[in-house]
């Protein structure tokens, strides 16, 4: 399957939600950690080599799982390769966990549940559908019941 | 490249696939020709798939939504509308559907297809949810917990090298309800994610992203940043209000008719 390369790269100059120095080391045996500019862009996560104008690669974050590994380094992980992790280390702890929150957060499919999960409450608490004022109710992607697993009944 | 695009199924679950672009890698940089092949478009998320047809297993390639505009287009093809990138040197994606209901879906589908679009969206809802559990005299629940299982595994101890994630308790966070009282105790429990959202970077992608121009305009320009619409709802007045007038104007057009309320896209 191929991405519009072009596209990608205009991606990667886009202001980015986060970005930094980071040690990274792919997910092959022998791979080691190497020094990368990653930037935080939408839900994909490219990574520079220092000063060059033109991703090394993306990383889509959809999908996947985010863990911490240690005190300042977590990973990423494609739910259909689970063995293969992407490493990160960061300088801080705190760098580490707001690196983490980004990442699930920018995530679309984290949104959309979210989303939905407010729309389901939204509608219980006040009996109005939040999304019909912008006409996308309707919307396939925004259903409550999309055969995936049920959300989790909220806390009471 | 040109496409025709079959019916689709709007799924919610992305399929992912980490991507690797090499350096010397290059696409080939055809001229726009104007002849259509029939694919099978999948559109999840801000990403938009496409196969030779829908039974095939394998993806032929993915569209990446940002920074583009949907625009009608005039074609040989009836019912067509295309896929156009500020970015000079990236490639107009022309498609032609089946009817009008279909290109107006699709239309529709891919102006909030966006990652911007669902981020000011998720904010907006946010708000109100939290507006009505105060009304409401509830607690706001905290989404992070409830998600968390399906990104990052089962929250458990906070060790590392235990192969597993939680958050640490979210930062207070100031923000007003519609009183313009702050209410510390509200945020609380969506206070990251508030955080996250206003953390975003003031450059954003032109604001009319979404633009519906009309045929024979030239895109928006290249390198347009307008400042970001803070507010969802205002950001979905002026795209209905851009899509019901570009469309009815292009109506009259085609038509030779002063049908101006012939509303292709419905935005309530």
């Amino acid at each position: 399957m191929r991405f519009n390369e072009k596209e990608l790269v205009s991606l990667s100059r886009q202001p980015s939600e986060r970005a930094a120095e980071l040690g990274m080391r792919g997910p092959k045996k022998g791979d080691v950690v190497k020094k990368r500019l990653v930037k935080l862009i939408v839900n994909f996560l490219f990574y520079f080599r220092t000063d060059e104008e033109e991703p090394v690669g993306a990383l889509l974050l959809e999908q996947c799982r985010v863990e911490r590994e240690d005190d300042l380094a977590f990973s990423i992980a494609f739910l259909d390769e689970a063995e293969r992790k992407y490493l990160f280390e960061c300088d801080t702890q705190e760098q580490c966990l707001d690196w983490i929150d980004s990442i699930i957060k920018a995530s679309y499919e984290f949104m959309r549940k979210n989303l939905i999960f407010y729309r389901t409450e939204i509608h219980r608490l006040t009996g109005k559908d939040p999304l019909e004022q912008y006409g996308i109710s309707d919307e396939t992607r925004f259903q409550v019941n999309t055969g995936l697993p049920p959300l989790p009944a909220p806390p009471t | 490249m040109v496409h025709r695009a079959g019916p689709y199924q709007v799924v919610c679950v992305c399929v992912c696939t980490p991507v690797c672009l090499g350096k010397g890698e290059r696409n080939a940089t055809g001229e726009v020709n104007t002849s259509y092949q029939k694919r099978w478009c999948i559109l999840k998320g801000n990403l938009l798939f496409y196969k030779e047809r829908q039974s095939e297993r394998d993806v032929l390639g993915v569209i990446v939504l940002e920074g583009c505009a949907v625009q009608l287009c005039e074609s040989e093809e009836k019912f067509a509308f295309s896929l156009v990138f500020s970015e000079p040197g990236l490639r107009t994606y022309k498609f032609a559907v089946e009817d009008q209901p279909s290109q107006e879906s699709w239309i529709k589908a891919l102006l909030s297809a966006n990652h911007g679009y669902l981020t000011l969206l998720l904010k907006d809802l946010q708000e109100q949810y939290l507006e009505a559990t105060r009304a409401a005299g509830e607690a706001p629940a905290d989404p992070q917990r409830l998600w968390v299982d399906t990104m990052v595994g089962h929250p458990q101890s906070w060790g590392p090298g235990s192969g597993s994630v939680f958050y640490t308790n979210p930062p207070a966070l100031d923000v007003r309800d519609s009183a313009g009282h702050s209410s510390q105790q509200l945020l609380q429990a969506t206070a990251a994610l508030a955080k996250a959202a206003n953390k975003r970077s003031p450059k954003l992608w032109p604001k009319r992203n979404a633009l519906v121009a009309p045929i024979n305009c030239p895109a928006p320009p290249q390198g347009e940043w307008s400042e970001p619409t803070e507010d969802f709802g205002q950001m979905h007045e002026e795209f209905g209000k851009e899509v019901k007038e570009l469309i009815a104007d292009w109506l009259r057009r085609k038509q030779g008719e002063a049908s101006g309320e012939g509303d292709l896209i419905d935005l309530g």
